[in-house]
């Protein structure tokens, strides 16, 4: 079309418009259509049946059996309770450090570009290998942690190999790693937020802690409700650490739901249960995150 | 107009990619590093003239050692180049690592009627993939004396409801391995024969004597999950006479937790509570000297070659007269799939023939040949540490439980055992696992 001037209509336009953003957005919605809503329906459907992965055609409905299996599940209720014990620690230690350090890397001070790589780091590192370097950070003989610990006086621990301490150690990791990402979104709130503000208040003598809680945090409360949403979800669906770190041990104290399911699904091969127990974590999670919208998001 | 251009380009590449990425099938996924120039000179034989197209079969085999895995990509090799034109094996490494990756593959492929032509299976899978008809009975196909000259425990292995499914090479079997220089500075002699074995309270007593600066006494952890844990202790618990499962495999509850059993696990958490073994070493804990004796397989062997240590072997501790091994090893057979089963089991007779069972112990992963015949071929097991794990093997191996069930019991004996050198309690993680068992067999299998 070129340089012509357009001298039909608004709607002619407006029309071209929403077709070029069907187009764009339709690659991305074929991949979830494929990869994401077929599965799901497919996992619900599954979830009927007593689907055994070698034994495809051996398959056959059984209505809710796998429901009321997985009620009576006490392993099923244990990693729910670690999965739990996880997002609800996870989540406000992340957001309050997050939001520290957002705090004190916007000041214009020396190395501040410095540190903000250096807390943002962990996040582009794969999660994979950060957690098998924690595993040796963490060794009850020669890790790192332990040669601290042991220079300072105080006795070595026995972190991912202890019932009590795995689950903390791997939270402890987690928060390390995903901190930076929350910081980076925090860093674009506090910007967000009018110097005026700042500036009134501070001929009104207010000092820099009634600053923070009466102008930082109330503007940043769509950002703070955004956050615990994402993390409380990716929280919810943590996998990797357990899996590389710990085995879900020691004595199940780190096994999550994810973990769980996995193990029911592709270890077991009794896919009919896991996608039941699928089904049943897609519903706690979309009720959780319902919850939090609704407790957080600001009525205007 | 550009617009539209660009993003139809884009969305046309996003598919192409998507629909490339997800379409990769058998024979050119991923081949083992060391298969990498292979595929180019199988490539070459290809383009050469042949008469009629030659049969071309899949084949699967792990990355478990990569001494072993090397050996399956060697076998190939030979044997393309041997059956240029008739026969063309397509092979497919996959990894295993310290957990059932290869397995779950195989899982998928079951799940997506995708199965290889000729598959490759740990030794206590064998019962559940027969009972999910992923192998074809292939008792057929080996002569009587050819069945009489594998070892009793590598028949029995492939064996599942009196038909034969898979065949193996060598037949993995454990044993101790010690560092002689530190044995020899304690003044401690390790036994040559059967009937020597250290008892349980002695092996203790060595395991205490060894354990000093820095080093220690004994190593039972080679991986913290998968199925080493198995192979590692059930010896232990044999020798104790407790059973891990009801002899047809259906029961785990009175065998798996009873009192013999809780002995056993309360003495390998002895070695743990008191520092005598770590809960968390390195893989190669042994060859950097940082530990006097361990629990190892005959795999363990090629890589003691560059160690500046003098090294030996002996048997597992005994109890009550018996000083037993686990044995087992990969195997290999037919699945249904397989349109040609008389090329596929030319493949298999050459992977289990005499000379390769020879040669699997020579130039792979050092296990023992299954077959009798191998070790006429042989002058290694005459004497020396491999005599000792020969008569290990003879005497007292014992194949992991047949039953169809195995997945759960190997990953929940996992879990418990490493729960328990980590101090939980013996007789809770041993009822877990016979509760775990019992629950799946009546869901399961009880029909």
């Amino acid at each position: 079309m070129g340089k012509t001037v357009m001298k039909k209509g608004k709607s002619d336009f407006s029309k071209r418009q929403r077709r070029m953003a069907y187009v764009f957005i339709a690659p991305a919605m074929f991949l979830l259509l494929l990869f994401l809503i077929i599965p799901a329906f497919m996992a619900l459907g599954f979830s009927f049946t007593d689907f055994y992965v070698l034994t495809p055609d051996k398959m056959e409905i059984v209505g809710i059996d796998n429901y009321i299996t997985l009620v009576s599940d006490e392993l099923f209720w244990k990693c729910l309770k670690n999965t739990f014990y996880f997002t609800v620690v996870i989540v406000p230690v992340e957001a309050v450090i997050a939001l520290g350090l957002a705090v004190l890397v916007n000041k214009k001070s020396f190395g501040r570009t410095f540190f903000r790589t250096a807390y943002f780091a962990p996040v582009i590192s794969s999660l994979t290998v950060v957690s098998i370097l924690w595993v040796c950070l963490y060794n009850p003989n020669d890790g790192l942690f332990n040669a601290i610990l042991n220079t300072l006086g105080l006795p070595s621990q026995r972190f991912l190999r202890s019932a009590d301490q795995a689950m903390n150690s791997i939270l402890l990791m987690s928060i390390w790693q995903g901190v930076g990402y929350q910081m980076i979104i925090f860093i674009a709130g506090l910007n967000g937020i009018s110097q005026e503000l700042y500036e009134a208040a501070a001929i009104d003598g207010a000092n820099s802690v009634k600053k923070f809680f009466y102008i930082t945090l109330p503007g940043l409360r769509n950002v703070i409700s955004f956050i615990v949403v994402y993390v409380t979800i990716q929280a919810f669906k943590v996998f990797t650490q357990p899996y590389i770190m710990t085995f879900g041990g020691p004595q199940n104290s780190t096994r999550t739901l994810v973990y769980y399911i996995y193990q029911q699904g592709f270890q077991y091969k009794k896919a009919g249960y896991a996608s039941a127990m699928a089904v049943v974590f897609f519903l706690i999670v979309v009720f959780a995150s319902m919850i939090l919208k609704r407790l957080l998001i600001e009525r205007d | 107009m550009k617009k539209r251009i660009i993003s139809s380009l884009l969305a046309a590449t996003m598919l192409a990619t998507v629909l490339w990425g997800c379409g990769n099938t058998q024979g050119d996924t991923i081949q083992s590093e060391n298969s990498g120039e292979l595929s180019e000179e199988s490539e070459a034989s290809e383009g050469q003239e042949v008469g009629e197209a030659a049969v071309e079969l899949s084949f699967w085999y792990p990355i478990s050692q990569e001494s072993e895995a090397n050996w399956y990509a060697m076998m190939v090799q030979k044997f393309n180049e041997e059956h240029e034109g008739e026969i063309k094996i397509l092979e497919t490494a996959n990894t295993r690592g310290e957990s059932f990756a290869y397995e779950d593959k195989v899982s998928a492929a079951a799940a997506t009627n995708s199965l290889p032509d000729i598959l490759m299976a740990d030794g206590p899978n064998v019962a559940s993939y027969a009972y999910s008809n992923m192998f074809i009975p292939i008792e057929d196909y080996f002569t009587e004396e050819e069945m009489a000259d594998f070892l009793p425990s590598t028949v029995e292995q492939g064996t599942y409801n009196g038909h034969f499914y898979a065949v193996g090479m060598g037949e993995g079997i454990i044993n101790i391995y010690y560092n002689k220089d530190m044995l020899d500075e304690a003044g401690i002699t390790a036994p040559e024969k059967i009937e020597d074995a250290w008892t349980w309270d002695e092996y203790y007593e060595v395991c205490r004597k060894l354990t000093k600066d820095g080093v220690y006494g004994g190593n039972f952890i080679q991986e913290k999950s998968g199925e080493w844990i198995i192979v590692a202790f059930q010896p232990f618990l044999i020798a104790n006479g407790a059973e891990l499962l009801s002899s047809d495999g259906s029961k785990a509850d009175g065998y798996i937790n009873s009192e013999k059993a809780v002995e056993t696990g309360e003495y390998l958490q002895k070695f743990a509570d008191e520092g005598l073994i770590n809960v968390d070493p390195t893989a190669t804990e042994f060859q950097e000297g940082n530990c006097a004796t361990k629990l190892a397989g005959a795999w363990i062997m090629p890589t003691l070659e560059e160690v500046d240590f003098n090294w030996g072997v002996t048997y597992i501790p005994q109890q009550e007269a018996y000083a037993g091994s686990t044995t087992g090893g990969w195997t290999v057979g037919v699945t249904p799939n397989c349109q040609n089963v008389e090329a596929a089991m030319e493949f298999i007779h050459y992977l289990s023939s005499p000379e390769a069972c020879a040669s699997f112990a020579v130039d792979g992963p050092a296990y023992p040949p299954v077959r009798y015949s191998a070790y006429e071929l042989l002058d290694i097991y005459d004497d020396g540490p491999n005599k000792i794990i020969k008569d290990t093997l003879f005497g007292e191996g014992k194949a992991r439980p047949a039953t169809p069930n195995y997945p759960i019991y190997t990953q929940k004996f996992s879990e418990a055992f490493y729960d328990i050198l980590l101090g939980a309690d013996v007789k809770e993680a041993l009822d877990d696992i016979a509760v775990s068992f019992d629950q799946e067999w009546e869901a399961t299998y009880a029909n």
